[in-house]
């Protein structure tokens, strides 16, 4: 199948398609919006009512994608299949005991929180280390003769992490210089912070545009 | 209360006698030693040391904030001088051109893995770069193979397959791998693994057959649960040799920037302008593809206008009264 196959299928544009159901889907979406936005004019329990009901509809789609995408294909059909699958039933006890796990004692149900914990962890760990730590390390060692510009910025960037760094010394003996640069490296890690905050910021801002675009294209056709 | 008693009991404190009765004597002892005059100050009189104190004050947070200051001034410098990109660039365009060329760089039916790991939250605003990217796949004519890992995703990605199958892509060109639960060890199972038994189909035949190292090309579409952060740090130590791009929302641009300046992404397409302006280079060239099939769903220039508007006013209603009395106050200690 080419590109021109492509081009000449009718073209949906949203996840709405034409039709009535789209109609109808459109309008529960701006309702929802507008029960969102009815917080600034300071109507909450419109706004309970929508947070109620994304907790809901995503909680149940979680679960019934946990069920039908993983528990089932990939466990209870292997089990009642074919007993080629031994270890499958431990797997399956360690998940029940996940489930009912509130009913149980602490220490039962420490071994599977364990072995989900520390595998996530070591998981987590191990890539750190060989896929952000090393190569970000080998990365910062700009060598000179790349040019001054780049110097220069290996420069600042070690100007910046090291007292980041030493600001974390906390409980540990400081002479007066040390204290200076850790308090440099608070007020740097600040700055960090009010910077990335600013990206979620903007992360938010365009989400209020995509809203308004929707209302105002899709719904009143205005901007269209 | 019970934590100072039991300091104030512990052996070797330096308030032996204190004890029970004297539960505070400890946090007085561990006061700074000028709080003291002061507290004589205010209960007796020394007034005019009082604004030498506070001077002394201001004087060391604006000592410590010096260096700060400094370096923001030389970063600002610095940024003026050639060969030193901060921000990659610095061109809306400068991202999406580093993704139009990834994907430039394909094949004709080479198989691509799109890991489609959004946010319901944020997925809107990357949405139109998205759906630019898997265009630009499609007018390539690359075979992509669609993977979630995260629950909500999984849910972006059923939409966007729906909508591909809508144009008339079929398995033989886009393959629904499914949701891979597990998270990042699920990432670790796919690249050591394949893509197991369940996909069928002739491109689900041949990547069983070649394996994980026959992706030419990785896209991901992050969000906070798995993101570019996750691939580079699972995937690429173990298939090095596969190039991985993403695109993501503006606030996972901190974690994931350092990984582009690094190199161990290829492309990385963030923010908003970025988004159009990828977007406005695919739907340039990729009239074969249909145009209008992601281009009319573009960002409208008026909804940005108006939509940062109101986001103003929803600022200064919310903040602006007490933004105002803080520097109300501020003036008046300034005065005084």
């Amino acid at each position: 199948m080419g590109t021109s196959g492509l081009a000449a299928i009718p073209v949906v544009n949203g996840l709405f398609e034409a039709g009535g159901a789209g109609t109808v889907a459109t309008w529960l979406a701006v309702l929802l919006t507008l029960c969102v936005w009815s917080y600034l004019v300071g109507e909450r329990r419109l706004l309970r009512v929508s947070q109620l009901l994304l907790a809901g509809l995503a909680t149940g789609y979680l679960a019934l994608i946990a069920i039908r995408e993983v528990l089932i294909p990939q466990l209870i059909a292997p089990i009642s299949t074919s007993s080629a699958h031994p270890e499958l039933i431990l797997d399956l006890v360690l998940v029940a005991v996940l489930v009912v796990g509130r009913w149980l004692p602490r220490r039962l149900v420490a071994v599977p929180a364990a072995i989900l914990v520390g595998g996530t962890v070591g998981y987590a760990l191990g890539g750190a280390i060989t896929g952000t730590l090393l190569p970000q390390l080998a990365a910062g060692m700009v060598p000179l003769a790349s040019g001054p510009g780049d110097a220069l910025a290996g420069v600042i960037g070690v100007a910046i992490t090291v007292p980041v760094l030493l600001s974390f010394l906390h409980g540990v003996p400081r002479g007066r210089l040390l204290v200076s640069v850790a308090t440099t490296g608070r007020w740097l890690m600040l700055g960090g912070l009010g910077a990335w905050f600013g990206f979620l910021l903007l992360s938010r801002l365009a989400l209020l545009v995509d809203r308004i675009g929707f209302v105002l294209g899709d719904w009143l056709g205005v901007l269209r | 209360m019970t934590d100072s008693r039991d300091q104030g009991a512990r052996p070797g404190s330096p308030e032996p006698t204190g004890g029970a009765e004297q539960p505070e004597a400890p946090a007085t002892e561990a006061t700074p030693p000028e709080d003291a005059p002061e507290a004589s100050e205010a209960a007796g009189g020394e007034e005019g040391e009082r604004p030498s104190r506070r001077r002394r004050r201001l004087g060391a947070g604006v000592s410590a904030g010096i260096p700060p200051v400094a370096l923001v001034v030389l970063l600002a410098i610095a940024s003026f001088v050639p060969g030193i990109a901060f921000t990659g660039g610095g061109s809306e365009d400068g991202p999406g051109r580093d993704l139009e060329a990834a994907i430039g760089r394909l094949q004709t039916g080479a198989p691509v893995l799109v890991d489609i790991d959004g946010d319901l939250g944020t997925y809107p605003e990357i949405r139109y770069a998205t759906r630019a990217a898997l265009a630009d796949l499609m007018v390539k004519g690359a075979n992509v193979a669609i993977v979630s890992f995260s629950g909500e995703g999984r849910a972006i990605a059923v939409a966007e397959v729906a909508r591909l199958r809508s144009l008339g892509a079929g398995a033989d060109r886009v393959l629904d791998l499914g949701f891979r639960s597990g998270g990042e060890p699920a990432l670790v199972q796919l690249a050591g693994s394949g893509i197991g038994p369940g996909p069928a189909g002739p491109f689900a035949d041949a990547l069983r057959k070649d394996g994980f190292g026959s992706f030419r090309l990785a896209l991901v579409i992050g969000g906070a649960e798995i993101g570019p952060r996750s691939w580079i740090e699972q995937v690429q130590p173990r298939v090095p040799g596969l190039p991985i791009a993403a695109i993501t929302p503006s606030f996972l641009l901190p974690e994931v920037l350092p990984y582009r300046s690094s190199g161990q992404l290829v492309a990385l397409v963030g923010t908003l302008p970025s988004n159009l302006a990828y977007g406005k280079q695919v739907a340039a060239r990729g009239a074969a593809f249909g145009p209008g099939t992601f281009a009319e769903r573009s960002p409208n220039g008026a909804a940005i206008v108006f939509g940062m508007l109101v986001a103003i006013a929803v600022l200064l209603a919310s903040s602006g009264g007490s933004l105002a009395g803080w520097g109300r106050a501020a003036w008046r200690r300034f005065r005084s």
